[in-house]
């Protein structure tokens, strides 16, 4: 235990000794950290936006006209018996309320529509569901089936404009992932070298703890414990950055999401579990 | 404690700096390694800590065959073994104390006790004003003397001392002498090489002399 403490000792003195080689370690890995976490925070909006843009579909109905209120109740509740559980609302319109609802939206149109003699417009159904990635086909043959449904004329269902936009947005998600994967290769590289090269005006003191019997862990312990510092150090910096920048982009979009705990925490273990592994490569090199 | 058979040592390939080496140390001796410069001493130590491999021939350290060792194995010996550097081999930017705390606490000595030993060997090498000084602002003969200190800190059972009165005065260098003989009359192994053949006669103990990496009887 005393050796334990003694070794801390030593590392909390390395960091204040080696401050002056330490820091473009400390900043390489803080721009690498940022960048990393950069992409971590645009891919959680980007899936974000996504669900909220698709939590806000709709099957447009088209009904025949003339269609009785018996009928339309009728294929109402039949639709609910189906209970399919991304559909969150349904709304009836009949042929009146879609005229009134056509002419509100402008006079031009309103005096359009008082010229005309008869109705033009069907009556419709308003299906809001979510279309999340995994209900799609779900919904797909749902709006299949009710094409088939009595008086229904059409169905006017984006899923194609859907399955479009979630393969665009897989495609972007693994380009992000693999982006990641780079960057934290990168960063180990980076770490490693600069580590070695913070360690080679060490190496006689390496060598000096080796030749007084220290054992590989004993030697590597101090050194384990400065770069866990540089990490948290770096990982920090980074972290106020983006919190920083997160927070005047929050002006513009209201709606941004800050890194989760679910992303923040095997990202930070992942980045101070790089930095004691590169140590360990760096300084392995130092060993006879 | 130490034995060595047929024992021969062979840097780059070329000349052999030690041939057919066949010595015995017992437990408690004090013995001199005396031979020219570049005659094998300091090799002759280097394998007894491990810092070289022997090329062929067996050597036991303390009981066990450092042929082999992992890398562990070879720390815990050396845990055993104080070693006086004849490059001193301190860290220049820690201050004298702290090159003698590292080494107590490779063996695991409390800072206590640690402290206590350190204050006493810098005592007896006539070094305690400078106990906060950087190695670095220390003169020649006092790096000497902390390299001395730092291998007495531990209570070795093996003292390795390679030239430790290289670089100090006459009467520093007999102050060096009384302490080692008095170390081995506690009961610690010393094996001390120089090539300071006046220092040596002076002293009743079993010499060694080596010579272009032969015993020389
Ligand atoms: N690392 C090495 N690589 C190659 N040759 C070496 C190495 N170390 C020592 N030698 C050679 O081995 C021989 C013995 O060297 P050693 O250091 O043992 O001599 P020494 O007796 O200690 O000399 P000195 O009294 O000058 O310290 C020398 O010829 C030296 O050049
Ligand atoms: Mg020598």
């Amino acid at each position: 235990m005393t050796r334990f403490f003694f070794l801390i000792k030593m590392g909390l003195k390395n960091i204040v000794r080696h401050r002056r080689t330490s820091w473009p370690l400390v900043l390489s890995l803080f721009i690498l950290i940022s960048i990393n976490l950069g992409i971590l925070l645009a891919r959680g909006n980007i899936n974000l936006a996504l669900n909220l843009f698709t939590s806000h579909a709709r099957i447009e109905v088209i009904l025949e006209k003339g269609l009785s209120s018996e009928a339309v109740s009728q294929l109402i509740s039949s639709l609910k018996e189906e209970s399919l559980t991304e559909i969150r609302s349904m709304t009836y319109r009949d042929e009146t309320e879609n005229l009134n609802a056509f002419a509100s939206q402008d006079e031009t149109l309103a005096e359009a529509v008082a010229l005309l003699g008869e109705n033009p417009l069907p009556p419709t159904l308003t299906i809001q569901c979510v279309m999340a990635m995994e209900s799609l086909p779900h919904i797909s043959s749902f709006a299949q089936n009710l094409k088939k449904k009595e008086g229904v004329s059409e169905v006017i269902y984006p899923g194609g404009w859907f399955a479009r936009l979630y393969q665009m947005a897989r495609g972007a998600d693994v380009f992000f992932l693999i982006l990641l994967g780079a960057l934290f290769l990168v960063t180990f590289i980076l770490w490693v070298s600069i580590f070695k090269a913070t360690l080679y005006p060490l190496r006689d003191e390496i060598e000096i703890m080796e030749i007084v019997g220290g054992t590989k862990l004993y030697i590597r312990t101090p050194f384990y414990l400065e770069s866990f510092f540089y990490a948290l150090l770096s990982l920090a910096g980074a972290l106020a950055l983006l919190r920083f920048l997160f927070d005047s982009l929050r002006d513009y979009f209201p709606d941004l999401r800050f890194l989760t705990t679910e992303e923040l925490l095997p990202a930070g273990v992942l980045i101070i579990l790089l930095a004691l592994l590169g140590t360990e490569k760096a300084i392995n090199r130092f060993f006879k | 404690m130490i034995r060595m058979s047929h024992l021969y040592k062979t840097y780059l390939k070329t000349w052999p700096a030690l041939k057919d080496i066949n010595v015995t140390i017992n437990d408690r001796e004090f013995l001199f390694l005396t031979g020219p410069s570049g005659a094998g001493k300091t090799t002759f130590l280097k394998l007894i800590y491990g810092e070289e491999r022997p090329t062929r021939g067996e050597l036991y350290v303390l009981g066990k065959r450092v042929r082999k060792m992992s890398h562990r194995q070879r720390a815990l010996l050396r845990q055993k073994i104080g070693v006086v550097f004849q490059d001193f081999k301190l860290i220049l930017t820690k201050t004298v104390y702290e090159n003698m705390a590292l080494a107590a606490n490779v063996v695991g000595l409390s800072p206590s006790v640690a402290h206590k030993r350190i204050l006493e060997a810098l005592s007896d090498l006539h070094m305690s004003h400078k106990i906060k000084t950087p190695v670095y602002q220390l003169s020649g003969g006092e790096q000497q003397r902390t390299a001395i200190a730092r291998a007495l800190v531990t209570s070795p059972r093996l003292l390795l001392a390679d030239e430790p009165t290289g670089n100090l005065d006459p009467s520093l260098s007999s102050t060096i002498m009384d302490l080692l003989k008095q170390i081995n009359a506690q009961g610690t192994t010393v094996i001390m090489a120089t090539h300071d053949y006046h220092l040596v006669g002076r002293y009743p103990f079993r010499t060694i002399e080596i010579d272009g990496g032969r015993i020389r009887d």
